[in-house]
């Protein structure tokens, strides 16, 4: 084999190799900038209907079917749900959100993924679902300290919000 | 020169050929990998598939012991387990690497275009299956790129309008992240796509006949030994595992896989998304742009056509079915052309026995040629043209090809469709009836068309119907299959074939 042949296949196998042991770890991504954290906001809200849930008049019982004849009858709409939420006096997140389902009938879902500089942090959490009797409001706060590298999961349930924080990092290590 | 249909190449086209000539001259043409693109990325998918069988042996198909699995392999087991595992990911990786430039080549050399759509189209969802498959395998080892990248495709996920409960949602906490849906993709990647891939790329390789999805034995032992090289020198490794709690760092991303996701955290789903769809939508009408006309397909001509069938057998594009006799003689068979599958390479003309210049008649004719470079065209560039016969070798080359422009006023090269086009009598002619010494057929270096370049070679070995007759003397015929851009080896070839071929016949003729 002459050399010059020899030297274009060892070229091609070093490119070859050389490519895929780079390109398969290098370089490097950080999904968060350094010494960030990330708060995580998550919503899943049944809220209010529309209209309120009424029984049936005997006249209009006797209008059904008898294998349908029910009591009560609920509309099935639901209301939008308001979501804001601040962090340290800052407003993060103002959505208003509308239930799920084709009948907007769900619950309403929202989700965003944060990065929040390392540190303390005051998150204030507002949240309201129509004007109704059966509206739900809250009003919370909740201080949290973040180490780079931690997240915070701000959970919105029906009828209750909580932040789970579980430190990874050691105290020293919070700036 | 003769067979002046004008041939213009783009530059990219022609870096291409530069690069593939390259190749052909450290690797030789038989072994240039640019000439196995597909059959490398299946011989890869192989090499993963096997690996990958020996990793699920050890691997524990759970959120909770996938990580600690794979880390025993790798480092418990490094010279067996631990290979294995660096060879299923870089193999999975080189891949990539082939399958993109096979998309790139068969676009370059507009070979997605016309009949061979077909191929073109049913390749771009591979794109999107091979894509899945590699994602889907980050997930398994449950580390931080895992972690990274399940909520990350969970996000792109939930860009579309179809679950109302968002998919992320499961990756919030390590209390709501769901092992169900690990299992899930544990499937996809481990059973569901491995089928997937092997029934997409038989319906892509439908019209092709004969494909290559094997690479030579050099080729497959070679990149087997360098890929184990690379798992030696870089063995993978794991990022330390998930948790959900926390959010990872800084992390090593497999690029031909993963490069969707950092696309995704620096702009949004959506433009992902947009972009993703954009590229498929135009990979999937490139086929179609711009509008051109397409090339006459072949026809049969009945009173030529015995039925033989060796037409319907050299086709690369199986686009001749022997059909039952139409016109009443008495042969049992006739061929049909399948206008939806020629190419126009005109190797059918090759492989007809009535494709003689030995017949006399005019207009000449065969069983089954091209309406624009029929049995006549050969006959006017060959037999009429001032300068036949005046130069002592006869130069036979392709579309393809080197280009005969570079032959001198006085020697003679004719230009065909394709080299798998001449009929093997017409060496015969060259040499007994227009008194050449010597007849040099040079196509391109991996055929065009595909086999073109193989039968050729068959035919004059006597091992392919219809073959060169036994008296036609072998040492005065050479074969050279070079790419365009290899014109000065074509001269060299030219003058070392002339001092090979005995001198009274130069004399004598030239
Ligand atoms: C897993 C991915 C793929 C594999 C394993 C694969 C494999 C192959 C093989 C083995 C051939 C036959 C080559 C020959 O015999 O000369 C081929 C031909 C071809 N492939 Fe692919 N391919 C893949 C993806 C693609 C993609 C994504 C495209 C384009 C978007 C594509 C376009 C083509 C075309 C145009 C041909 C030529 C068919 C012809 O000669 O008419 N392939 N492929
Ligand atoms: S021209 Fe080529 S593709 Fe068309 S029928 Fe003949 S051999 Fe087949
Ligand atoms: S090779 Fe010629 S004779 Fe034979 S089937 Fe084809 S067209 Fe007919």
């Amino acid at each position: 084999m002459k050399a010059g042949a020899l030297l274009v296949i060892i070229i091609t196998l070093v490119v070859f190799v050389g490519s895929i042991g780079l390109l398969s770890q290098r370089p490097g991504f950080a999904p968060i900038p350094a010494g960030h954290a990330e708060l995580r906001i998550s919503l899943a809200h049944r809220a209010e209907r529309t209209e309120q849930c009424r029984q049936l008049t005997e006249a209009e019982r006797e209008a059904l079917p008898p294998t349908r004849r029910v009591t009560e009858v609920c509309e099935r709409g639901r209301a939008s749900t308001y979501l804001e939420v601040r962090r340290n006096d800052q407003v993060v997140v103002s959505e208003t959100i509308r239930p799920s389902g084709l009948h907007g009938d769900g619950r309403a879902y929202y989700l965003a993924f944060m990065p929040v500089p390392a540190g303390e942090h005051l998150i204030a959490l507002s949240l309201s679902d129509g004007d109704g009797p059966e509206a739900f409001r809250i009003e919370q706060q909740f201080p949290v300290r973040l180490a780079a590298g931690e997240a915070a999961l701000l959970s919105i349930g029906d009828g209750q919000a909580s932040l789970h924080h579980n430190p990874v990092r050691t105290e020293e290590e919070i700036p | 020169m003769n067979g002046a249909r004008p041939r213009s190449w783009l530059p990219p086209r022609r870096w291409l050929s530069s690069i593939e000539a390259l190749l052909s001259q450290g690797f030789g043409g038989r072994l240039n990998p640019m000439h196995y693109l597909g059959a490398l990325t299946i011989y890869f998918f192989w090499i993963a598939l096997v690996s990958g069988i020996y990793l699920f042996i050890f691997y524990r198909t759970n959120m909770e012991g996938a990580w600690a699995s794979v880390e025993a392999l790798t480092h418990n087991q490094w010279w067996a387990g631990g290979i294995m595992r660096s060879l299923h990911r870089y193999a999975s990786d080189a891949a990539v690497i082939t399958l993109l430039l096979h998309i790139g080549r068969e676009l370059l050399r507009g070979r997605h275009r016309g009949p061979r759509w077909f191929s073109w189209v049913t390749g771009v969802p591979l794109i999107w299956i091979v894509l899945v498959f590699g994602i889907t395998g980050y997930w398994m080892v449950w580390d931080e790129l895992a972690q990274y990248v399940a909520v990350s495709s969970a996000r792109l996920m939930d860009w579309l309008p179809i679950f109302t409960d968002p998919m992320s949602r499961n990756f919030v906490s390590e209390e709501s992240v769901s092992p169900r849906l690990f299992t899930l993709i544990a499937f996809i990647h481990l059973v569901g796509l491995p089928i997937v891939v092997v029934l997409a790329i038989w319906f892509h390789l439908l019209r092709v006949r004969l494909p290559r999805i094997n690479p030579p034995r050099p080729l497959m032992i070679g990149s087997l030994l360098a890929l184990v090289v690379l798992s030696l020198v870089l063995p993978a490794h794991s990022h330390p595992p998930a948790n959900l709690d926390a959010v990872p760092q800084l992390l090593a991303i497999d690029w031909f896989y993963l490069a969707i996701f950092p696309l995704m955290s620096v702009t949004s789903e959506g433009v992902v998304w947009l972009l993703g769809t954009a590229l498929t939508g135009l990979l999937l009408v490139m086929p179609w742009l711009p509008p051109a006309r397409r090339a006459e397909v072949a026809r049969v001509h009945l009173p030529d056509c015995t039925g033989c069938g060796f037409c319907a057998e050299d086709c690369p594009y199986g686009a001749i079915d022997m059909v039952p006799r139409s016109d009443g003689r008495n042969f049992e068979l006739e061929a049909k052309v399948n206008a939806d599958l020629c190419v126009a390479c005109g190797i059918c003309t090759g492989s007809c026995p009535s494709s003689s210049l030995f017949r006399a008649r005019r207009p000449l004719t065969s069983g089954i040629e091209l309406p624009d470079f029929g049995m006549e065209t050969l006959r006017g560039m060959l037999v009429d043209d001032p300068v036949s016969g005046r130069s002592p070798i006869l130069v036979v080359g392709c579309d393809h090809g080197v280009a005969l422009e570079m032959l001198g006023p006085e020697q003679h090269g004719i230009r065909l469709p394709c080299v798998g086009m001449l009929p093997p009598s017409t060496i015969d002619f060259a040499l007994r009836k227009l008194e050449y010494s010597g007849v040099l057929i040079s196509g391109c270096d991996d055929c065009h068309h595909r086999l073109g370049d193989c039968w050729t070679e068959q035919r004059i070995a006597r091992q392919r119907q219809p073959d060169l007759r036994r008296r036609v003397p072998r040492e005065r015929i050479h074969v050279r299959w070079l790419k365009r851009g290899q014109e000065p080896m074509l001269e060299n070839t030219l003058r070392e074939f002339a001092s090979r071929l005995p001198q009274d016949q130069q004399e004598g003729e030239s």
